[in-house]
């Protein structure tokens, strides 16, 4: 299978990268619309120009949380005034939206260079920092978050929390090895890039 | 020491364009442009010495 042109991969990874683009950006709307709406409903209600029995979803049913990953407490029994434990499982989901929008267009930025013919150049290297950067933002705010989550359950002392825990399981290392992986390539790139620089300015 | 290019002087001197010096020394105008303009990052011996190498 060719490199470039019609048909060759780097055109199928592009396309690809497109669309989870354009669904990223849907994402990041929907999210900002669930966000304000929520927002708005608790206020609402904790001013009383709402009645409280609209927050239950009827017939007993509640919403089921899992927070902490994987490895987490389940939380039943959610309302949707728990504002304590939607807040920040959006913020997460916020989050790890808006990097992944930002890793794609990266990857894209890269991928245009690419096609063009140039794909050792300072740029490219500054996307994959961006990357890594953004990777690690998102671990970061995502343990703050949790962290976040933590506090407040403690404060509004749930009962359906027994026990919180916070644990780096083989997911959350796999990341961090995946960051340490993409900190080395962009540094490789950069000093690449540096070469060719030098290369195309030596006469 | 910092090596400092000071070819646009000479020419403007010398009265000479860098096509005149590029048909002299026999230096591409590509390259001459970037020692003008202070780019050039190396020099190659054949650059330096063209009869020898």
């Amino acid at each position: 299978m060719k490199a470039l042109g019609k048909g060759s991969i780097a055109a199928i990874v592009e396309a690809g990268l497109g669309i989870t683009r354009i669904v990223l950006w849907a994402l990041i709307g929907l999210w900002a619309a669930a966000f304000l709406a929520y927002l708005a409903f608790v206020g609402l209600i904790s001013t009383g120009a709402l009645n409280p029995s609209l927050a239950e979803l009827g017939n007993g049913q509640n919403l089921h949380i899992r927070i902490l990953g994987s490895d987490g407490a389940a939380i039943d029994n959610v309302q949707w005034t728990d504002w304590h434990l939607i807040v920040p499982a959006l913020l997460i989901a916020g989050v790890g939206i808006g990097g992944a929008l930002i890793i794609v267009t990266q990857l894209r930025l890269m991928f245009l260079s690419f096609r063009s013919g140039e794909p050792f150049r300072r740029e490219n290297a500054n996307h994959l920092r961006v990357i890594w950067i953004t990777m690690v933002a998102i671990e970061l705010s995502r343990y703050v978050l949790m962290g976040l989550t933590a506090a407040l359950l403690y404060q509004v002392q749930d009962p359906s929390v027994s026990a919180i825990s916070l644990s780096l399981d083989g997911e959350r290392l796999s990341t961090w090895g995946s960051i340490l992986i993409l900190i080395v390539l962009a540094e490789v790139f950069r000093e690449g890039a540096r070469l060719k620089e030098e290369q195309e300015l030596t006469i | 020491m910092a090596i400092r290019v000071t070819l646009d002087r000479i020419l403007l001197e010398r009265r000479m364009s860098l096509t005149d010096l590029s048909e002299r020394v026999g230096v591409t105008l590509a390259n001459l442009s970037i020692l003008k303009t202070g780019k050039a990052k190396a020099i190659r011996f054949s650059t330096l010495n063209p009869a020898n190498c």
